[in-house]
């Protein structure tokens, strides 16, 4: 089984001429390969498992400034800045390759790297370039402060109060979901400058100071035993007015922008990880003695192409990206596909772990979704189903906007 | 199945319902794994509730809907063995009871008295004496526990092992049966009061047609269960377990997905009911080895 899975392997989609349209790019590939096999911390998911999230805080900065120092952090930067100028191809190869080296994620940093820095790139002022993106590149953590309690699939609903009084802005609120609120720095924060018109015209766009005044930040505890999420409130916390991206008013503009920057990246490396992952899953019915199982054979053998599917599906997206071909739906389509799929290798993963799986496994920090404590991995493929649009908007989005079927009524009530 | 409840089965599955009402809900200083309650288990003791189904005029169905209604409590009480399977077993045995199979960690073992151990198609059992087990860490919402050594045994004769096994999945479907059916519950509350888009969640076709097929589910693993605490056929017993199993997976995930995030956290209540029922989602061999028993036992 191992045998045919390296076959498989070798055969990857990754290596399809069709993947790389802007032309060879092998030597890139084992520059990262050859970077990645000398710098992948040894030992890391050991290492990282059953750690504080003060340890695990510790090792992504030391992965952080060892990928950033090496180019490889910040692909999609302009090419003014270390490391940047990289097509969407090149970027794509990058991700592929810390896939399969099976590097740490840098979960810590991805709100930075992303939503942070493009947010500000394409909306901000050139002071704010010069304040924050050299602050970025330095390590400063930045979350998100977008969802709110009441306010999640339906984000525009969202009632945190921005509230001019001259050259500042005075916020009230609560923000939740916050990924690594508890260790940010800074927060991207949408809030609600005014009430008229759509929902969507009243929000307003600020850089927050993680340590200002009237900031507080409670981590919440999840059902897997982590606490990556957290919770934020802002009582009277006042920002400057240039701290502020874009108008006033314009907020949800901007955070289309935040939304967009990671622009079908994230899938493609994490459809990736778990094909390279797949493996893993033999070597536990091996260990667990059921490698000749039929049933699970034949589950695993369903698995395998659902994941190929994934990946095909992933890259697909990104190749009508870089030809600027992409359709509204497209990206629903590959998170659908991934979040369903991830839940069939973690359920495969459970099954194969039997009663043992359920022990309480020390969490490994820093991993994706595949580390191997079935229960925990198969628990957290359910945060997948609903955060970043869950499934059943992203099910919406397909029937409404790609098949063009008539909208759910929205102001239909339900009575008594 | 004339499922017609005589007076004296409406009066106990009233008073079982009257104590269950007392402990329907989540301390709000719960924020953790495992909930207990020593209270629950002792009013159940004293109103001599662990002795329904040795009551003639009560008998099985009845145990069952205690088990059914209790196990819909935030709380974990070791009921559903007590109540159907420690009247099956030979000789003389004290409750709380556990199950160890094939050596894994058990709910209630480390509390228990007797232990039923089941390893490669034998049952024996053991008396829990001290030193035997200790508790194990576990993200299932019921005390786990673990043996620590061989006990001293009792190996049971076939028709023994065989009558336990029966009793056991009946105890399994019917205690999965009242787990699936509290969290349907708690979804149906967070759906009624959740507001998106300007509507409640639960106004959303898309949400309500998925939960009605989960109600439709939770109804059927309830009545197989009933069905198979009254009839006492081994095959009965099979079939009821072989449809919690299939049913548990869905309905865990679906119950999840509805709540959304929020039922992703310790501060909701919905994971004491879905990670109970991933723990009996795998118990008795899992639902491979149950329908190999419907096989078995419904087949000629």
């Amino acid at each position: 089984m191992v045998r045919r899975l390296k076959q498989w392997e070798s055969f990857a989609l990754t290596e399809l001429p069709m993947n790389e349209p802007a032309g060879n790019n092998d030597g890139l590939r084992a520059q990262v390969r050859h970077w990645l096999t000398d710098n992948v911390p040894a030992g890391w998911r050991q290492a990282m498992t059953g750690v504080d999230q003060a340890a695990f805080v510790a090792a992504q900065k030391e992965w952080f400034f060892k990928l950033s120092g090496a180019g490889f952090a910040t692909p999609h930067w302009p090419a003014e800045w270390p490391g940047g100028g990289r097509s969407l191809a090149e970027q794509k190869i990058i991700y592929e390759e810390i896939a399969r080296a099976d590097a740490p994620r840098l979960i810590l940093y991805f709100v930075s790297l992303y939503h942070a820095a493009c947010t500000i790139m394409e909306c901000g002022t050139s002071a704010q370039h010069e304040k924050y993106l050299p602050k970025i590149l330095a390590g400063e953590v930045w979350c998100q402060g977008f969802s709110e309690p009441n306010a999640g699939s339906d984000l525009a609903s969202l009632k945190t109060r921005a509230e001019r009084k001259s050259d500042r802005y005075v916020i009230n609120g609560q923000k939740i979901w916050s990924t690594m609120g508890q260790y940010a720095d800074r927060c991207l924060l949408l809030a609600r400058s005014g009430n008229s018109g759509p929902p969507q015209a009243g929000l307003t766009y600020f850089l927050l100071d993680m340590k200002a005044k009237g900031v507080s930040v409670r981590p919440i505890h999840q059902i897997t035993g982590d606490d990556e999420f957290a919770e934020i409130f802002f009582d009277d916390v006042e920002v400057p007015i240039e701290e502020r991206v874009g108008e006033e008013g314009a907020g949800w503009a901007v955070a289309q922008a935040t939304l967009a920057s990671e622009r079908g990246l994230t899938l493609v490396e994490l459809s990736q990880r778990m094909r390279y992952a797949l493996p893993m899953l033999v070597s536990a019915m091996e260990s667990s003695g059921v490698i000749n199982d039929g049933a699970l054979k034949a589950e695993l053998g369903e698995l395998i192409t659902r994941v190929d599917a994934a990946c095909a599906v992933a890259d697909q997206y990104l190749l009508k990206r870089i030809s600027g071909r992409e359709a509204v739906g497209d990206a629903s389509i590959v998170k659908l596909y991934y979040s369903r799929t991830l839940r069939a290798f973690t359920s495969l993963g459970l099954k194969i772990g039997g009663l043992d799986a359920q022990y309480l496994t020390p969490h490994m920090r820093g991993a994706t979704q595949e580390t191997g404590a079935w229960m925990l991995d198969f628990m957290n493929s359910y945060n997948w189903t609903i955060a970043g649009g869950s499934d059943e908007v992203q099910r919406n989005i397909i029937a409404e906007r790609m098949l063009g079927m008539q909208r759910e009524p929205r102001n239909w009530l339900f009575e008594g | 199945m004339d499922f017609q409840l005589s007076d004296d089965q409406l009066a106990i599955t009233d008073a079982v319902n009257r104590i269950a009402q007392q402990f329907d809900s989540v301390p709000s200083d719960f924020h953790g794994f495992v909930l207990t309650n020593d209270a629950l288990d002792k009013e159940l003791t004293e109103n001599q509730f662990f002795d329904i189904a040795q009551i003639p005029e009560l008998g099985a169905l009845t145990a069952a809907m205690a088990v059914e209604r209790l196990a819909r409590c935030p709380c974990a009480v070791e009921t559903a063995l007590s109540m159907l399977v420690l009247p099956c077993l030979p000789g003389d045995w004290e409750r709380p009871l556990a199950v160890v199979e094939q050596g894994r960690p058990g709910r209630f073992v480390h509390n228990a008295k007797t232990l039923i151990l089941i390893e490669d198609g034998s049952v024996a059992l053991a008396r829990n004496e001290s030193g035997l087990t200790e508790a194990v860490d576990s993200l299932y919402a019921y005390p786990m526990g673990r043996l620590m050594r061989e006990p001293d045994k009792v190996v049971l004769d076939s028709d023994d092992a065989a009558k336990v096994i029966d009793c056991l999945r009946v105890a399994t479907a019917i205690e999965m049966a009242g787990l699936l059916q509290a969290a349907v519950d708690a979804t149906v509350e967070h759906l009624s009061v959740r507001k998106q888009f300007g509507r409640q969640l639960g106004t959303f076709q898309a949400l309500r047609h998925r939960m009605a097929d989960c109600a439709v589910l939770v109804g059927g693993v309830r009545w197989l269960a009933l069905k198979a605490a009254h009839s006492g056929r081994p095959g009965d017993a099979a079939l009821a377990l072989s449809h919690a199993q299939e049913s548990g997976t869905r309905i865990a995930y679906d119950m999840h997905q509805m709540m959304g995030a929020m039922g992703m956290t310790l501060e909701m209540s919905l994971h004491l009911w879905t990670y109970r029922i991933k723990a009996l989602l795998s118990e008795l061999g899992g639902r491979g080895a149950q329908a190999q028993a419907v096989g078995e036992l419904c087949f000629d």
